[in-house]
């Protein structure tokens, strides 16, 4: 089976929403909510109620080098917040 | 908190100072708080990264930079408190803590030995008496007569009292003139007597030998290498202004009268005499006291104030664009004058502690009262600046002055006894120190020819040159 979950999110705007039993994750670009609740589930034994996914376009980025211009994109990502079922919590962001 | 100080030597203290964990957690925290604000972490608004990310990344780290700060800021205000005046950077030498434990400190430092300062009251501080006179207010009015005068060009010199000479230097082999030219009176100090007596005879065109022009064996000597000679180009004649309020109001925008302006000079040559009575003073009160004490002075003090007058020199000569000279090099010119400096401090600071001479709040109460008309500025304001560290160091400075003025009176000498006495035997002792030894030897020259603020607007500047040609000859060859 592939790996879903990449790295968990840690940011500011991650970290206030802790608060609301709500965890932050960098997925693969083509995981469902289902596949991404399942994994959460299985990697943390929790229970997820619900997710909420976003994907970021990778940005084009210009440079100008000896040879040229050189035009290229930044990698695409896809972000999920997981909400947890009341009580549940994912140690590794409690520890961090 | 707890603190101590151990006298390591005379001049070497140590500061030892204990707080609690209670009294230094407070102070911890908020330091780290302070560094917090300025961190950044991927993810988060700079400053915006709560404690324990930050901590997780850090560890304690952030708390022992804090303890360094702390101890930093606690060493400085216990030294305003106790009025250590450490004379070098402190060192901390023992740093001890531990999270939610006491921190505890040493710090060393150098102070001004103390010791007994020897004559330094009741002694007679002899300065010259200059004395402005008629006959210098006559011969400032005369410089501006002459300064002001006509010219009218003549045939023939009649009166050699009034006559100006155009001259040129000619090259007798190449039979051309320099195109140099240049004008000559009676007065010009370099003439030789037989070419002033002379001065009826003369016609355009005359070749002078230099022999017979001037009176310097010197620059008949220099001359004596080139074809040169001295032309006569023209004459021409002077006339006086007559010294009236008219006179007086055309050269000047601030007098009105004749009476004024002779008021004004009076007034100026009073003040400048003042002046350099006063500079005279403090460099003969110095002098004395610095003779009257023989101490050892701190190596490291004599060390900074030399590179402080390294450091003030350079930037001089780099503001004026000259070349700069090796900082070693720079140090062995001024080092004498850096020990004397030294010493002439360690005194002084020696003398405000045995005279427990301090600025109070009264004191700069009065200050603030007498300076307020002064500075358009709140009466807080003024009186918050001088409340400030530095300045308040330098009013103490002003105290000292005082009262030294006060306990070693001044006596006036006759000029000429005074430059016998003092001034000759200064250039002796001190010939090495000229070019930095500026309070030393300001005083020792009697000018009559500087400017003075009359504000004197040359109509003729013809004469301007008066002073300044006999260097332009010198030059040319």
């Amino acid at each position: 089976m592939k790996e879903v979950l990449i790295k968990p999110l840690y940011t500011e705007k991650s970290v206030k929403m802790l608060s609301g039993a709500k965890y932050g994750f960098e997925v693969t670009w083509d995981a469902n909510k289902i596949e991404i609740a399942k994994a959460v589930e299985k990697k943390f034994g929790v229970t997820v109620t619900s997710v909420n996914t976003v994907k970021y376009e990778g940005k084009l980025r210009t440079s100008f080098r000896k040879s040229g211009r050189f035009t290229g994109k930044t990698p695409r990502f896809k972000k999920a917040y997981v909400t947890l079922k009341q009580g549940d919590k994912i140690e590794l962001f409690e520890q961090a | 908190m707890e603190k101590r100080i151990n006298q390591l030597s005379t001049a070497e203290h140590q500061l030892e100072v204990k707080l609690t964990p209670e009294e230094v957690l407070p102070l911890i925290q908020a330091e780290v708080t302070k560094k917090i604000a300025t961190i950044t972490v991927p993810g988060f608004r700079k400053g915006k990264a709560p404690r324990h990310v930050i901590k997780n990344l850090y560890g304690d780290s952030l708390e022992f930079e804090a303890a360094d700060r702390v101890a930093n800021t606690v060493f400085w205000n216990i030294a305003r408190e106790m009025d250590l005046r450490p004379l070098n950077t402190p060192g901390m030498v023992d740093l001890n803590y531990q999270p939610g434990e006491e921190l505890a400190f040493k710090v060393n430092y150098e102070v001004f030995p103390e010791f007994e300062v020897a004559g330094y009251k009741d002694n007679e501080i002899e300065v010259p008496g200059y004395k402005f006179t008629d006959a210098m207010l006559e011969e400032e009015l005369q410089n501006l007569k002459n300064a002001n005068a006509e010219l009218t060009e003549i045939e023939k010199i009649e009166d050699p009292q009034t006559a100006v000479i155009d001259i040129d230097i000619y090259d007798s082999v190449a039979e051309k003139e320099m195109g140099t030219p240049n004008q000559i009176d009676v007065t010009y100090p370099l003439l030789s007597k037989e070419f002033t007596d002379r001065f009826t005879e003369l016609k355009v065109g005359d070749l002078i030998e230099p022999s017979d022009f001037y009176q310097n064996d010197k620059l008949v000597e220099g001359y004596k290498k080139t074809n040169y000679k001295i032309m006569i180009k023209g004459f021409k004649s002077k006339t006086y202004p007559e010294l009236n309020d008219e006179f007086v109001q055309k050269i000047s925008k601030e007098y009105k009268t004749l009476d004024e302006l002779k008021g004004g000079i009076s007034d100026y040559y009073k003040a400048y005499y003042e002046d350099l009575q006063n500079k005279s003073y403090s460099a003969q009160l110095e002098r004395i006291i610095l003779e009257a004490n023989d101490f050892k002075i701190p190596k490291t003090f004599v060390e900074r104030v030399l590179e402080y007058f390294v450091k003030e020199e350079t930037d001089r000569l780099k503001k004026e664009k000259k070349p700069i000279p090796k900082a070693d090099d720079l140090k062995k010119t001024y080092k004498s004058y850096a020990e004397k400096e030294a010493k002439w401090q360690m005194i002084k600071e020696n003398i405000i502690r045995l005279e427990n001479l301090s600025v109070t709040d009264e004191y700069i109460d009065q200050l603030v009262k007498k300076e307020i008309e002064k500075y358009q500025i709140g009466e807080d304001v003024l009186r918050d600046y001088y409340k400030g560290e530095s300045v308040k160091n330098q009013l103490v400075y002003g105290l000292l002055d005082d009262f030294l003025r006060e306990k070693n009176p001044r006596k006036e000498i006759d000029p000429e006894e005074f430059r016998q006495k003092y001034v000759n035997k200064l250039d002796d002792e001190h010939e090495h120190h000229h070019e930095h030894d500026h309070e030393h030897h300001d005083h020792e020259h009697h000018h009559h020819d500087h400017e003075h603020g009359h504000d004197h607007e040359h109509h003729h500047h013809h004469h301007d040159h008066d002073h300044e040609h006999g260097h332009d000859h010198g030059h040319e060859h």
